[in-house]
């Protein structure tokens, strides 16, 4: 076994370590396992929150997509603390509706607002379809570090497996809890790692960080600005203001957890006002792809770039250092899309009779989703990369049904989102799959056109027969108000 | 957002040995929390915290 190895399979172990020193006993209470009681402060929702940013993608993805696109890949540095400053006035609404009213899920939150579990069940179902191709991705993320660095199919498949038979176990143990505390290992890791890295590759290979960008300006102009093309300004706009959308209104499902875990709406809060800051290390895996534009031959795999330089930079233990801050970029996000997952299909999916069942279900649901993905990863890895592409456009259709049930007010009636919402997601897998759209704006914001127009012809449609009751949902102040035996 | 509509920014130039475009990005997220923070650690949120405490937000 090669020292890179024996030092990737130690770090993956110790992850799992610090995941199930999350909580002392197991337990059998579904909020608990999925919100860990709701009694984080702003510090863990911090981590828990940045843990969701910075994924395999970050580490890997955005270092190829720098190699591959230039600064066009800067559209993804400003989303999330846009969309944070938004959520730093709507995520206080959600948390307090959803610790009121008890909801544990997205799709709680929906269906209790339009009163419907249909609606509830679509959400959960598109949710968990959606975020299925992610979870294989951070798996097989992880598998692709182990092979770059290793060189070995067979060790790659080995720590695949490794890693996330342990994320499943120490997730059925510790549930939310697990995720925070994996996190802290997580971000220490990783941005030690990118430190060093941004500073010693283009040392290494360029003489600096200066060193590089004024050889990319004198080889790869068009790089260092968006221009016309398959990364062109459309692409760039529109992919930003989407993916900033989808965040705002917490379209992904597994960013409900970290946010209902919040102890109070302060808490919440002051996590977003500090968020963006942490933003900023998005640009360093970037730096690194600018420097293997200039060091790795044209037609180099692009989400190989950081590996491949670490690779030839570093002696192999320090090579298995970075691969277990590349499997912590896998191994927490996927902790954390699997209690989103498995509580979709245990609430809102699945019918259950008691509590003990449902929570039987949610924990029968994070084993059969890890080995569905898993299995996968490793016998199909194609298969869902195509699905992949409708994960962010297809989650983006749930912007109206979301956007509407934030207000105090239902005006508009169950039946117009659903149909929009059908609506929108039958157009974003036209667009991407029926070789219908040539163009660089982004599928979900396009498809987001049809999904409200339907939404508002269904709303003019119901006000006309009269069947919209423009029903108040209660305040906090109103709930406070009312007797305890009422509620 | 407007980044590629600005010229001076989207353009193949380098400021601090940096490419602008990364700059221009970095300097507005940043301006982010500062922004934010003078809304959070206003006296204006400090009291609609004390009254939500003392009985839930009156909004």
């Amino acid at each position: 076994m090669t020292s890179t190895l024996t030092v990737t399979l130690l770090g993956i172990v110790l992850i799992a370590v610090f995941g199930f020193l999350g909580r002392r006993k197991p337990t059998g209470d579904l909020s608990e396992w999925t919100h860990g009681g709701r009694q984080f402060g702003a510090m863990t929702m911090w981590f828990l929150q940045a843990g969701e940013v910075f994924t395999t993608f970050t580490f890997l993805g955005m270092a190829g997509l720098a190699f591959s696109g230039g600064v066009a890949a800067l559209y993804a540095l400003p989303y999330i603390p846009l969309a944070y400053v938004g959520l730093y006035f709507l995520a206080p609404i959600i948390w307090r509706r959803a610790h009121e009213r008890g909801h544990l899920t997205q799709a709680d939150f929906l269906s209790d607002f339009y009163d419907s579990r249909l609606l509830g069940f679509i959400t959960a179902v598109f949710g968990v379809v959606f975020l299925l191709p992610y979870l294989q991705l951070q798996i097989t993320g992880l598998g692709l570090a182990v092979q770059l660095a290793t060189g070995d199919q067979t060790s790659s498949n080995v720590s695949m497996v490794i890693a996330f038979v342990l994320v499943v176990a120490f997730v059925l143990w510790s549930g939310i809890r697990g995720v925070a505390t994996t996190s802290y290992f997580k971000d220490a890791i990783m941005l030690v790692v990118l430190l060093v890295l941004v500073v010693a590759i283009p040392a290494h290979f360029t003489g600096g960080i200066g060193a590089t960008f004024h050889k990319i300006m004198a080889t790869h102009p068009d790089m260092l600005h968006i221009h016309s093309g398959t990364y062109d300004s459309a692409w760039f706009f529109s992919s930003m203001v989407a993916s900033t959308l989808g965040v705002l209104f917490m379209t992904f499902p597994h960013q409900w957890p970290a946010l209902l875990s919040a102890k109070s709406p302060v808490a919440v809060r002051r996590n977003y006002v500090f968020l963006p800051v942490y933003s900023i290390a998005l640009a360093l895996p970037m730096i690194i792809g600018f420097t293997a534009l200039v060091v790795l031959p044209k037609g180099s795999k692009s989400n190989g770039a950081l590996l491949n330089l670490v690779h030839q930079a570093f002696p192999g233990w320090f090579v298995g250092i970075v691969v277990v801050a590349t499997a912590a970029t896998a191994m927490v996000p996927a902790a954390g899309l699997l209690i989103g997952m498995s509580s979709l299909i245990a609430r809102n999916i699945a019918r259950t009779r008691s509590d003990r069942s449902q929570f039987l279900v949610n924990q029968g649901a994070v084993v059969g989703v890890t080995a569905l993905a898993l299995g996968l990863a490793i016998a199909r890895p194609d298969l869902l990369v195509n699905l992949l592409l409708l994960t962010y456009s297809g989650l983006d259709q749930l912007i109206p049904a979301i956007g509407l049930a934030l207000l105090a007010r239902k005006l508009v009636g169950v039946w117009p989102v659903m149909a929009g919402l059908l609506v929108g997601e039958l157009v974003v897998i036209w667009l991407t799959f029926g070789n219908a759209y040539s163009g660089h704006i982004n599928v979900g914001l396009v498809a987001l056109v049809p999904n409200i127009v339907v939404l508002l012809a269904g709303a003019a449609l119901e006000r006309t027969i009269g069947g919209t009751k423009q029903e108040r949902v209660p305040q906090w102040a109103e709930i406070e108000a009312e007797p305890e035996s009422l509620r | 957002m407007a980044t590629v509509w600005l010229p001076f920014v989207n353009s193949a130039s380098l400021w601090f040995g940096l490419p602008s475009v990364m700059v221009w990005t970095v300097i507005w997220v940043l301006a982010i929390t500062p922004a934010l923070a003078l809304l959070e650690f206003s006296p204006r949120q400090r009291d609609a915290d004390a009254r939500e405490a003392g009985g839930g937000p009156k909004r």
